[in-house]
């Protein structure tokens, strides 16, 4: 294990970058994620997640055999309140700022196709 | 500081306990400020002049009652803007909530104007937290206000740069791998993140949920650990908040500690610099150590090999959360809808108004954390990242097992040129470098302001990272080398 600094450069782990990630890589995660990128978007993010894929493959380094994932920053149990009714928005303060309303329902596009 | 043209927070809340200052003058004078730094600056995205002003006149009308003071009354601050204040406009920096404006109160929030604070506006960020520079916001960046031709960091860079501009006497910020400690070194001022767990997350925008936490921003130590207590404490409706006592944190404040052990990198007793870190840093981080060998404290040396594998810990755990997080921003219920032809789909609305409503870092973050949770990858990629987050926790246990605090710097650099570092995101990722751990392992840590440098005259941070719960510590060493080091109270107004 090198002593490297954790502020080091990026230099050194691009060659990692994974070869399967492409376009075609971006263009599906976007559509999994349903955010619309734009051709230019599409080819940096392309080179923004190879390179950052590169850097994050240092990782494979470290010895996880057997190390429980952590997956929040607490072990401790969360704090339940008891299921007693409180104070509570409105259906006009939560319909307030929908872009589409009709008779207190959000709309939205056609979700079944008609054939 | 009483003589001083601005007032630390706990002057000003005493000058109106004891009637010398009306929270009338204290909002007419902060508002002023405003309106004389923030063309330059930029640093707030909402200013609510009269709302400030009705509540400095409850608070005045509360004194002539006779009515006790409380902790924050006649104190005016900001609120960064991914905090839910009711009635308020709230953006996160984003222009997919462009138009909304919250239905309730953060509890933070709630508990801040329930303590007396008269909240100025909402501070600028880096969209939806998003950033390390402050120039990610969807409305523009905002200057530094030591050199508005730096950055003045981020995520929270509004926040901090209203307290170095002495817009109000303090700011509350969020921090999910820096964001409140980095601005508050780059401007010069005092940040803490708690513990995670310490205050409530009900009504802040969720960027990571296992690393976001709300912290004070302000000038001087005893001043960020009134806030601090203030805000502090369980709350329902926010189930990973802890059911912990809150003690009286600048009660802590004893300016006393002789015996203390400080942990530190063994990479920063070397002759040089370790790479990365400015060699300005660097030496004024030796002399702040030296100056706590002065105090009495004793420099251990404690092994934080682990901690190099944080920034791609961080990056990897922190957008796979913000990609779940931010699904809820569909363009159904409130936010950007695009504009749609009739024969749209479901599908269309989601990818338009994302597509059109998310700004570039913030797409960015999307697709990698969508990427790193997507089937084929999640093992090698979220899976290891978590297992590697295990490691740096235990580690950093371990070390705080040694010592009672860690210091070392907060930010490699000064705060550098606007211009600079924007065009490779991995350049601006690596100024998180020494403060992601904390967040990783969701112990406290502070940024404190060390002399600023003789070139330049830019702000530094001394970074210290406590136990779990123990805060009091933290501000404890924080407010002892504060004021051995003569640094309390940076603020532009004061020390130009």
């Amino acid at each position: 294990m090198t002593t490297d600094h954790p502020a080091t450069t990026t230099a050194g782990h691009d060659e990692a970058a994974p070869a399967h990630v492409n376009e075609d890589t971006v263009r599906k995660t976007a559509w999994l994620a349903r955010v619309g990128l734009s051709e230019a978007e599409v080819s940096g993010f392309t080179a923004d997640l190879q390179k950052m894929l590169g850097y994050v493959a240092q990782l494979e380094e470290v010895d996880v055999e057997g190390v429980a994932p952590m997956v929040h920053a607490t072990d401790a149990a969360v704090t339940l309140r008891a299921d007693d009714v409180d104070d509570s928005l409105t259906p006009a303060d939560v319909t307030e700022m929908a872009p589409s309303l009709q008779n207190d329902l959000f709309v939205v596009p056609r979700v079944i196709s008609a054939d | 500081m009483s003589s001083s043209p601005l007032p630390t927070l706990v002057d000003c809340a005493a000058a109106f306990a004891a009637g010398t200052q009306t929270a009338q003058a204290a909002t007419e004078a902060a508002l002023e400020r405003i309106k004389s730094s923030e063309p330059e600056l930029r640093a707030l995205l909402h200013v609510d002049a009269e709302g400030a002003l009705a509540a400095a006149d409850a608070c005045d009308q509360r004194r002539a009652r006779g009515e006790a003071p409380r902790p924050l009354d006649g104190v005016p601050l900001v609120l960064k803007d991914n905090i839910s204040l009711r009635g308020q406009p709230m953006t996160a920096g984003s222009r997919i909530l462009n138009d909304y404006t919250p239905p309730y109160d953060a509890t933070c929030a709630r508990k801040l104007v329930d303590a007396g604070a008269i909240v100025l506006g909402k501070a600028n960020l880096d969209e939806f937290a998003m950033g390390s520079a402050g120039t990610h916001s969807a409305f523009g960046a905002t200057g530094n206000p030591w050199d508005p031709t730096r950055v003045p960091g981020g995520s929270s860079s509004g926040s901090a740069a209203s307290v170095a501009a002495g817009y109000g006497h303090g700011a509350l910020g969020t921090d999910t791998g820096g964001s409140i400690r980095l601005p508050a070194a780059l401007c010069g001022v005092v940040g803490v993140k708690p513990t995670y767990g310490r205050v409530s997350r009900y009504g802040v925008v969720a960027f990571a949920s296992s690393l976001d936490q709300v912290g004070p921003i302000a000038a001087t130590v005893p001043d960020a650990a009134r806030l601090l207590s203030v805000i502090s404490g369980h709350c329902p409706h926010d189930a990973t908040s802890a059911e912990q006592p809150v003690p009286d944190f600048e009660a802590a404040l004893t300016g006393e500690i002789r015996g203390l052990r400080v942990g530190v990198d063994a990479e920063l007793l070397g002759e040089s610099p370790p790479e990365g870190l400015a060699p300005a840093v660097f030496e004024r981080t030796r002399e702040a150590f030296a100056t706590l060998e002065a105090l009495g404290a004793t420099l251990v040396p404690v092994d934080l090999t682990m901690t190099r594998y944080g920034i791609a810990t961080y990056y990897l755990v922190a957008t796979a959360e913000a990609s779940a997080n931010l699904a809820r921003y569909d363009g159904v219920r409130f936010g950007h809808r695009a504009e749609l032809g009739h024969d749209s789909s479901i599908d269309d609305l989601y990818v338009r108004s994302r597509g059109e409503g998310f700004g570039t870092e913030v797409k960015r973050r999307i697709i990698l954390g969508t990427f790193a949770l997507s089937s084929g990858y999640y093992d090698a990629y979220y899976g290891r990242a978590c297992q590697v987050r295990r490691r740096i926790h235990d580690e950093l246990l371990g070390a705080l097992g040694q010592c009672d605090v860690i210091a070392g710097p907060t930010s490699p650099e000064p705060a550098w040129l606007r211009e600079g570092k924007s065009l490779d995101p991995m350049q601006l990722y690596l100024m998180d470098a020494y403060t992601v751990s904390a967040n990783l392992a969701g112990v406290p840590a502070l940024s404190v302001p060390m002399p600023r440098l003789d070139e330049l005259g830019l702000p530094v941070g001394l970074h210290l990272v406590g136990r779990h719960w123990d805060e009091a510590t933290l501000l404890r060493v924080a407010d002892a080398y504060c004021e051995a080091a003569a640094t309390s109270h940076q603020r532009t107004e004061v020390n130009r």
